[in-house]
């Protein structure tokens, strides 16, 4: 017999990331959804956008890795609220994970929630984790050539964010290439450009984050 | 390798409705997937596969077609078919859209016996 079903088979994902959203909205909390390669620089922009929002509000971390707690453990330096989450052979976090993350956090007094995604291009794109806001960073050292390779990243992102530009003297890397891609592809997501290290670019970083959370 | 948590995810449905018409074995599956998913069509093969071995969908064939992306300009309104590298309207220029069709997966119908059904 022929069964019609017509049902989205990410059904349970997305009810999932639902409740999340709604778990964050009671607690008055922004969710941001960091994605990018490994390596881009997502912990360590946390490092130094953690304590320079704390006059803003707390902020709780959970982050994503196949293994190792290493990035929890740097995080733990900065804030209280951090949590693990170990996918083992997983490329991308869950609705499902991020759900037993946020039962574990605790979020009273919390102003912002940092969701670190598995270092991956491709398949956190396709997971709504419950977030806001999409926070896409792309590294200098990856490439120009990374937006136009991968589009369903960076094509729904709400912020995008080209780390590493103090080492733009010493790697080919045209920025405007990036530009032009982008233009093809999300005209509508700010493009930041910093630097962790120098700090250059974090002020207009923390300023789009706090007008997210108005 | 995300096909691997979208074959899990169809299969649950998937014994759902085998169970809720007492089916004792899952003939074939379609499913549609949205443009915009990327999905690698092989890869969803092969992890169906995996996933349905052991289970009443297990050798049960994966029909798999996809739905092209629309989007809805979000300054013109224009809805047009994008290309998955461009964005942009066609209309005014501005890569600023609601992908409106073609970002889901979608487990369309299945075929299945139950256990007084002639399976051929």
């Amino acid at each position: 017999m022929k069964v019609k079903v017509v049902q989205s088979v990410l059904n349970a994902n997305d009810a999932v990331a639902r409740d999340n959203r709604r778990c964050m909205d009671e607690a008055g909390v922004l969710g941001l959804n960091l994605m990018s390669s490994p390596g881009s620089g997502k912990t360590t922009l946390l490092e130094k956008t953690i304590p320079a929002l704390a006059a803003d509000g707390g902020s709780a971390v959970l982050v994503g890795d196949l293994q190792t707690t290493r990035d929890a453990e740097r995080l733990g330096g900065v804030t209280a609220e951090v949590l693990q989450i170990n996918t083992g052979r997983g490329c991308h976090l869950s609705a499902t994970q991020v759900a037993d993350g946020l039962r574990e956090l605790e979020l009273g007094g919390m102003a912002f929630l940092f969701i670190e995604n598995v270092g991956n291009l491709v398949c956190p794109a396709s997971f709504d984790l419950g977030e806001h806001r999409k926070v896409v960073l792309l590294s200098v050292t990856e490439g120009d050539d990374k937006v136009a390779k991968y589009p369903t990243m960076f094509q729904p992102a709400d912020v995008i964010l080209l780390t590493k530009v103090d080492l733009l003297g010493v790697v080919d890397f045209s920025v405007d290439r990036v530009k032009d891609d982008l233009a093809t592809l999300n005209g509508r997501a700010p493009f930041i450009e910093l630097s962790s290290k120098t700090g250059q670019g974090m002020g207009v970083w923390l300023d789009w984050i706090r007008t997210q959370r108005r | 390798m995300h096909e691997m948590t979208i074959a899990a995810e169809l299969l649950e449905q998937v014994l759902d409705v085998a169970r809720s018409n007492e089916a004792v074995r899952v003939e074939s599956v379609d499913v549609e997937c949205g443009e915009q998913r990327q999905i690698v069509m092989e890869a969803l093969q092969m992890a169906w596969t995996a996933v349905t071995e052991d289970t009443v969908a297990e050798g049960a064939l994966l029909n798999l077609s996809e739905r092209p992306m629309a989007a809805c300009c979000r300054d013109c309104g224009l809805r047009f078919r994008p290309a998955i590298d461009d964005y942009r309207c066609s209309r005014c220029g501005l890569a600023d859209v609601d992908i409106v069709e073609g970002h889901d997966i979608i487990l369309q119908s299945i075929v299945c016996h139950q256990a007084d059904e002639p399976t051929d």
